[in-house]
């Protein structure tokens, strides 16, 4: 027979186990401590990613699309990058100090960093890299100012530029284009880097690319994390959970999805919207891509084009229902598509200003576009508006401002080329007014530039003092407050003098197996701290 | 034969010629830029400039041709932009592929149609009438249709064949098959109505020929009547039409390798056509066209096999 005490410590233990044994699961979720520390990098298996598109190149400086600076994120760092928020955080430098004239940044690197052949990486590698952006490559207007990159230690490197530019650090952090930072040797070269080339310090290397079929990438076993912050944006402590990492190209959407239904990959990526109801029920996860693309127009503003007249630009915003072109772009579906007048997106809170175009944006005037129309002397000489039949978002949206401005009275033709043939068109002075695109997420005004600035390549043509001012001023502004008010500015200005059309915030379809773990929503497809 | 055989492989030599100058000004006439793909749509002027240099781009366009050709004479098809091989490399490796799916969807037309093309021309009836349908319904699919269709019955609703990918045959026969059943069955049910028709007429020509009612009068067996004596006869039109057929499989199994997404050489050319990757796009239709030359070669050969009244001169 049971003694009493003996019963009680039986119950107590009996007890213990089960509360004990009902809390773990808890505590062993994803994105608890306990499960951080319970994983550790490398112990899962290969992860199957679906893109759509192969990358056009591995050469980090010359990219130029999405799919490949996603892709090489996973491979290289660069000196400083985004947090969570799109703040600059440290990264391969792990601190940095700007003079009081504000015109030299000395960068300090982490210690004991290395490359994924095994060599330390060291200042003169950061230099080597630096001077290989500013020469070649996407990255060339963004570093303009920079005067000379010098290494003066053996982890110190001091960036001199040609007057305060405080969107430097924005320059360095940007992912696309991104700088990375890769070996002297590599960095030396002038013509594309090949696939044995891509060396960078991130939690994975290449290890196979087969351009049209897959790229895989196999954990950095020599990887130290350059920060000791969280994982956060595109830093913090990165881990590779999974030993290896293969982005399988596939074109045909239903593929994908049949494949991930299937289970040949655990990520597909670029769905269309209208297989949101397929999902319904399925034991995958729909992943709504909120920090998406802004969807625009890129206009020829070119003297003796049509879109050099202001009033003329300004007529089609008084014409067009924004919310309208979002919702045919976006399938009828209203969870993908925002109408906003801000170039930023609600989550950059220090650049986002949800009050631009107040008044202008989305709000449908035909008596203003009437007048806006006579003023500009319009005598219904057809805009040609060119799009591409690769990215369905893009042909819907062009198809629907055609529709509404033929309406309003300006007449419009479209043209439907392949994407590389749009792009061929884009480049010639004549023979188009308006482009259909998508301006993927834009971390900083940096990345307008190209896209609004007077003469910008993406708004040729386009002449505007005042935007050259304000751009100035935002190259100047290292004080929070007085960014905030340039920023604010330079966004009404683009509703006033529409050097770009922008249409409103279009989120893409992505989804994800339930075996995927700790899977978070970004800007971009990220598979660090992905269990 | 031999002086036939000689005159054709020289005509091939101009074909070949006037092939090389078609593919090379449709691939430059299509615009744009492998540096422009590279450097996506916002690359300014002196970025695409320098890397057109490095391709080689920057040439006028007869200077280009002139150089390719002399490489391609010399049995160099150049080096690919995209796919980072050389572009004989690039086409062996994807060629296997489309081989391999060709192939068996040409096996698979072969069973359909000449089986439903003898039955249909012996019962008549209601059969011919269903079989005379099925298959011009079947003609007018699209092999990009039906591929989809196949791909979400038997690999998503009956998951019974792999969704995607391929296996090379040596690597493991029983996987390459798996793998390339779904498209050869796409592509082999579509061609194989045409064959049918084209089997059934000329069998319902040849069973009301003279000779084979003396067979048939002679109490022959009415297999041996049907396959030695009409079949045969009736093959010489299926042979012109297994050379258009062979064409058309080939274009299929292009359709079917991106819906199944096979590395093939469809594929390649398709993703080479998108990236503006000028040195393989061009190859690629090089061998294409090099390809269907020789099969109408092969066809043109076969008609002597067939029949003993044809002579080469």
């Amino acid at each position: 027979m049971m003694k009493r005490r003996e019963f009680i410590w039986r119950s107590l233990g009996v007890g213990g186990l089960t509360v004990g044994g009902a809390a773990l699961p808890r505590i062993l979720e994803p994105g608890t401590a306990v499960f951080a520390q319970s994983m550790q990098a490398g112990s899962l298996g290969e992860l199957r990613v679906a893109p759509s598109t192969p990358a056009p190149t591995v050469d980090v400086t010359l990219n130029g699309s999405q799919i490949a600076m996603e892709l090489l994120l996973h491979v290289y760092d660069s000196l400083v990058t985004y947090d969570e928020q799109y703040r600059i955080i440290p990264n391969v430098a792990t601190r940095w100090h700007v003079s009081a004239d504000r015109t030299t940044y000395t960068f300090t690197l982490a210690p004991e960093l290395r490359f994924h052949n095994g060599a330390p990486v060291t200042a003169d590698d950061v230099v080597a890299s630096l001077d290989r952006a500013r020469s070649m490559g996407q990255a060339v207007a963004a570093l303009k100012p920079i005067v000379s990159v010098k290494a003066t230690g053996a982890y110190t490197v001091v960036v001199q530029t040609d007057k305060p530019y405080a969107l430097l650090l924005d320059a360095l952090a940007t992912p696309l284009p991104q700088v990375a930072v890769m070996p002297a040797q590599y960095a030396h070269m002038t013509r594309p880097l090949t696939v044995t080339e891509i060396v960078g310090t991130g939690p994975y290397r290449v290890q196979e690319w087969r351009p049209d079929q897959y790229l895989l990438l196999a954990r950095w076993t020599g990887y130290k994390s350059p920060s000791r912050l969280p994982a956060t944006g595109l830093g913090g402590t990165r881990i590779a959970y999974h030993s290896a990492v293969r982005f399988m190209f596939v074109k045909e959407e239903q593929t994908r999805l049949t494949g991930l239904l299937r289970g040949d990959y655990s990520y597909a990526q670029d769905l269309p919207i209208s297989f949101t109801k397929v999902l319904a029920g399925k034991t995958v996860q729909p992943l709504v891509m909120t920090q998406n693309a802004l969807l625009g127009f890129w206009l020829n503003q070119r003297p003796g084009q049509p879109l050099a007249s202001l009033p003329l630009r300004q007529a089609m915003v008084a014409s067009l229902d924004f919310t309208s072109v979002l919702r045919v772009a976006a399938a009828g579906d209203q969870r993908f598509y925002k109408p906003s007048g801000s170039l930023f997106w609600p989550e950059q809170t220090d650049k986002y200003h949800p009050d631009a175009g107040s008044g202008i944006y989305n709000h449908p005037n035909p008596a203003r576009a009437r007048a806006m129309l006579k003023q500009a002397g319009y005598r219904g000489q057809p805009l040609t508006i060119v799009t591409n039949h690769n990215y369905p978002y893009m042909y819907s949206e062009a198809l629907e401002v055609s529709r509404q401005l033929n309406l309003a009275g300006i007449k419009t033709t479209l043209k439907v080329l392949d994407w590389p043939g749009a792009g061929r068109l884009f480049s010639q002075p004549t023979g188009w007014d308006m482009f259909a695109s998508s301006a993927i997420f834009k971390p900083s005004l940096l990345d307008w530039k190209i896209i609004i600035a007077p003469n910008a390549p993406l708004a040729p043509g386009f002449t505007s003092p005042e935007m050259a001012k304000l751009f100035d001023e935002a190259d100047a502004a290292f004080d929070p407050a007085e960014r905030r008010r340039v920023y604010r500015a330079i966004q009404d200005l683009v509703w006033e003098q529409v050097p770009f059309l922008p249409i409103g915030l279009l989120s893409g379809f992505d989804a994800r197996a339930n075996s995927v773990k700790d899977y978070r929503v970004y800007f971009i497809q990220r598979f660090w701290n992905v269990a | 034969m031999a002086a036939y055989l000689g005159k054709r492989l020289l005509g091939l030599g101009a074909v070949w010629l006037v092939l090389s100058v078609v593919s090379f000004l449709l691939v430059h006439l299509a615009g744009g830029s492998p540096a422009s793909v590279i450097l996506g749509v916002q690359a300014t002027p002196e970025a695409i400039a320098r890397l057109n240099q490095i391709y080689g781009l920057n040439l006028p366009l007869p200077v280009q041709y002139v150089r390719w050709l002399s490489q391609v004479v010399r049995g160099n098809l150049g080096q690919s932009i995209f796919l980072n091989a050389p572009v004989a490399v690039a086409i062996t490796t994807h060629f296997g592929v489309t081989a391999s799916i060709t192939l068996v969807g040409f096996a698979v037309a072969a069973v359909i149609g000449f089986s439903a093309g003898i039955f249909a021309a012996v019962r008549r009836g209601v059969t011919d009438m269903l079989v005379v349908l099925a298959s011009s319904g079947a003609s007018v699919l699209p092999e990009f249709l039906l591929a989809l269709a196949l791909l979400v019955l038997l690999a998503d609703v009956l998951p019974v064949f792999p969704v995607q990918g391929y296996i090379p045959l040596v690597r493991a026969p029983g996987a390459w098959f798996m793998h390339i059943c779904l498209p050869s069955l796409a592509i082999g049910l579509i061609q194989g109505g045409p064959l049918a028709r084209f089997v059934r007429n000329g069998m319902l020509q040849t069973l009301a020929t003279d000779y084979v009612r003396t067979a048939r009068a002679k109490g022959l067996p009415r297999r041996a009547v049907l396959l030695r004596h009409a079949l045969r006869s009736a093959l010489l039109p299926v042979i012109t039409a297994a050379g258009l057929i062979f064409t058309a499989l080939l274009g299929g199994a292009f359709a079917a390798e991106v819906v199944f997404n096979l590395p093939g050489l469809g594929r390649m050319l398709l993703d080479s056509a998108l990236n503006r990757d000028f040195p393989t796009l061009q190859g690629g239709v090089l061998f294409v066209g090099t390809l269907v030359v020789l099969v109408n070669l092969v066809v043109d050969l076969a008609y002597g096999l067939a029949d003993p009244r044809v002579t080469y001169a």
